[in-house]
């Protein structure tokens, strides 16, 4: 009972930096990942070649 | 890192994370953290001043580290919008992030279910009003998963095919469908526990997102939008739900679950909600005040 401690493995640290990646099986992506300032991740995802969006 | 106390009477996990009584609670739009950060204005979590699709890790996680991720999804900068109101390649777009993100966050040592959904309106208790949804992934199987996974294996054992599958075989008749193409079905199943909730199911067996190919998605993408948009005409007003993505856990198991998304909203009328109350929360025995055959012909007509 209480409180438990599940198997732990240590985290992966992430990437300063990853390059540009692309996703998708239909519609392209581009993806990029981008470190916050805390430690935390932010990860950019548009169409495959386009600036930046609009279409919604 | 959160404090994951076990429920004996329940066998199931409650997490305890103080830390997210602090997170941001109806914040004005000049103030929104999901915004980008516009020229001249407060920084917000997106410092790019546009972005299509974002995504990042929740500053008041549930789980974090070595325990799982908590992540937010902005679908769209723009702040007064929603899912519904995407295009359809939009919808497909999210798709596609929604599947990345799936297939990701199942490689980390720790994690038992990645858990996509979305809240959305003030009644279901959203604290951003931005268009978002968000992702656990989990260091244990959720028991409503836990639980559907354990019918669906009983099923099978029982009569070698998807249980899910035969639900969907059981709405041949159409009488509770809202909408389908030819890879999916919206339908309020005869087992609903909300008066217009309604499972959209790919018609021919999936597991999880990663499973779909490229015209699964676009069809995804073309009945979420009609769906949401029939909500929407329901009561005239921005209906708010609970979007629950019902995949396979990571790993070679579970070959035997269903892919389905589930929507749960919370209104019986335009100005009445369902409460969960004593018999449901007490004694987890749902009762309902509507019948699924009815609700679904008056989503079809919208």
């Amino acid at each position: 009972l209480g409180s438990s401690a599940l198997p732990i493995e240590p985290r992966r640290e992430p990437k300063t930096k990853r390059p540009r990646k692309r996703v998708g099986r239909g519609r392209k992506l581009d993806k990029r990942v981008e470190p916050k300032p805390d430690g935390r991740y932010l990860i950019y995802y548009k169409p495959s070649g386009r600036s930046t969006r609009t279409d919604s | 890192v959160s404090e994951l106390r076990w429920h004996p009477l329940l066998e199931e996990w409650v997490t305890v994370a103080p830390w997210r009584q602090d997170r941001t609670y109806h914040p004005p739009a000049s103030h929104c953290p999901l915004c980008p950060t516009r020229p001249g204005m407060a920084s917000t979590e997106i410092p790019e001043p546009d972005y299509y699709i974002a995504v990042f890790e929740n500053r008041y996680p549930s789980y974090t580290g070595e325990q799982g991720r908590c992540e937010v999804v902005c679908y769209t900068p723009d702040h007064d919008s929603s899912l519904g109101e995407q295009s359809v390649e939009h919808i497909q777009d999210l798709i596609t992030v929604w599947r990345d993100r799936t297939e990701e966050l199942s490689r980390l040592p720790n994690v038992r279910y990645v858990y996509i959904f979305e809240n959305r309106g003030e009644a279901i208790g959203v604290t951003l009003s931005h268009p978002h949804g968000q992702i656990y992934a989990y260091p244990f199987l959720p028991p409503v998963l836990d639980r559907e996974l354990a019918s669906e294996a009983r099923h099978m054992r029982k009569h070698g095919r998807c249980l899910y599958c035969d639900v969907i075989e059981g709405e041949s008749s159409g009488k509770r469908t809202v909408t389908r193409n030819a890879r999916w079905i919206a339908f309020v199943p005869p087992f609903a526990r909300w008066p217009y909730e309604v499972h959209i199911a790919p018609v021919q067996h999936r597991g999880w997102l990663p499973d779909l190919d490229g015209e699964d998605e676009e069809s995804l993408a073309k009945i979420m939008k009609t769906m949401l948009q029939k909500y929407d005409r329901l009561f005239d007003m921005p209906l708010p739900y609970v979007m629950a993505m019902h995949q396979r856990p990571p790993g070679r198991g579970a070959r035997h679950h269903h892919f389905h998304i589930e929507f749960y909203p919370p209104n019986r009328s335009r100005d009445k909600l369902k409460y969960l109350a004593g018999s449901e929360l007490g004694a987890g025995a749902f009762i309902l005040d509507a019948r699924a055959e009815d609700t679904a012909a008056e989503l079809r007509g919208k």
